[in-house]
């Protein structure tokens, strides 16, 4: 479910709809966590689906290391690629903002963490600062570390700001992912208990 | 799935969004249609969820006559209620214009055909509006939405009906628009006691927020 301070507003006939924060939202929140109503799509289910779901499939959906597609349920599935993202996703389930998102901006992610495949490269027009022009599935190699760094900042402040997304988050995810990025987990909890 | 050629709009802080025809939608075109995308919620499946998304389902879905919550999963989710809607329910798996729908005009239903199971107020401001829209409306109305469903499904063979490789069961809709099925009654897939037996505690909130749901428009 994506953070409720958040709306969906027309961009551009050529990048379509994204998601804009209505207030702002520092860095450390939980900006989005996987939940119940979004959908898995196993390969065998996508098999199943007339062609014409090609289009929609490759839109909405994003793919897990398991190779099934993730259709989120909310306007989650609107948010677009940046190649300076305010949010990152950790491995369990939730993303973090790793800046502050003032109120009227976008929220975006790096659609290169998002698993990819090769045939999924595409040319990208954000033009953020360190714009890499085309977005592949290689590029997870060179950004790993500076990926893992960006989520480590968002998590250090997990515990100084609100977290209205908290009761969604399974248990143990988030200590799982403090003790991945090094974060101390008590640290992480100062301000939610 | 809902028609392609629809965008979702906000109305108003009061009603919230509503969906709007981007072109002309002819008479006896499937308006929406059951998809492999939407989320048909069984009762055991919403006993499942925590407790949050209880309101969601209520304000979102709409319920079949077996009991399950279906949850569009796109903007179809946002179609409003009209006591003169532009769409009928043609079964609990498809709607259909029982008018022109001009670009710009927004696209209803009657939500009298969902089997709600809290009754609504409705401000539709339509001629003949009900006021009240009831779980049980088809034993009141089920006779005219079938005369309106049989006159404008007669036209469904002759417009293009886009929806039709995206239904999850494309066979009934095939087998209508070849004459060898005819559109089911309502009485068939609105069930009047429907509000007592909705299956489970999950779609019941404890106090119905009429100020926020879609059909309170």
């Amino acid at each position: 479910m994506i953070h409720p301070d958040t709306v969906l507003q027309f961009i551009s006939p050529e990048i379509g709809y994204g998601v804009f924060a209505t207030r702002d939202i520092p860095q450390g929140t939980i900006t989005w966590v996987h939940d119940p109503l979004d959908q898995i799509l196993t390969p065998e289910q996508i098999r199943n689906m007339p062609g014409i779901y090609g289009d929609p499939l490759a839109r909405y959906t994003y793919r897990t290391p398991e190779g099934n597609h993730v259709l989120l349920w909310d306007l989650a599935r609107f948010m677009n690629h940046s190649c300076s993202p305010n949010c990152m996703g950790t491995h369990y389930g939730f993303e973090v903002a790793v800046r502050g998102i003032p109120a009227g901006s976008e929220l975006t992610v790096d659609y290169a963490t998002l698993y990819m495949t090769p045939e999924e490269a595409f040319d990208c027009y954000c033009r953020a600062e360190g714009c890499r022009w085309r977005i592949s599935k290689d590029d997870a190699a060179n950004l790993v570390d500076q990926w893992a760094a960006q989520v480590q900042v968002g998590l250090l402040h997990i515990g100084e700001v609100d977290q209205l997304l908290f009761h969604l988050l399974s248990n143990g995810h988030l200590q799982r992912a403090c003790g991945d990025h090094g974060v101390p987990y008590q640290l992480s909890l100062r301000r939610l208990f | 799935m809902i028609h392609p050629d629809t965008e979702l709009r906000f109305v108003s802080p009061e009603i919230g969004h509503g969906v709007f025809a981007t072109r002309r939608i002819p008479k006896g075109t499937i308006t929406w249609g059951l998809c492999h995308f939407d989320h048909v919620l069984t009762p055991a499946r919403r006993l499942e969820l925590p407790p949050a998304y209880a309101e969601i389902i209520l304000n979102y879905s709409y319920m079949t006559a077996q009991g399950d919550a279906v949850l569009c999963w796109d903007i179809g989710r946002y179609v409003n209620h009209s006591c003169d809607p532009a769409s009928l329910s043609l079964s609990d798996e498809m709607e259909v214009a029982v008018r022109d729908i001009r670009p710009g005009e927004q696209l209803t239903d009657d939500y009298g055909m969902l089997n709600i199971v809290v009754d609504l107020q409705c401000r539709c401001g339509a001629p003949g509006c009900r006021g009240t829209v009831r779980g049980d409306d088809v034993l009141r109305l089920g006779r005219v939405w079938e005369a309106r469903l049989r006159e404008a499904f007669a036209l469904a063979p002759r417009v293009p009906q886009p929806l039709l490789p995206l239904l999850r069961n494309p066979r009934a809709l095939e087998d209508m628009l070849a004459g060898r099925a005819l559109p089911p009654s309502p009485s068939a897939f609105c069930i009047p006691s429907q509000a007592a037996g909705a299956g489970g505690r999950a779609l019941l909130p404890a106090v119905p927020d009429p100020g926020i749901h879609p059909a309170s428009a």
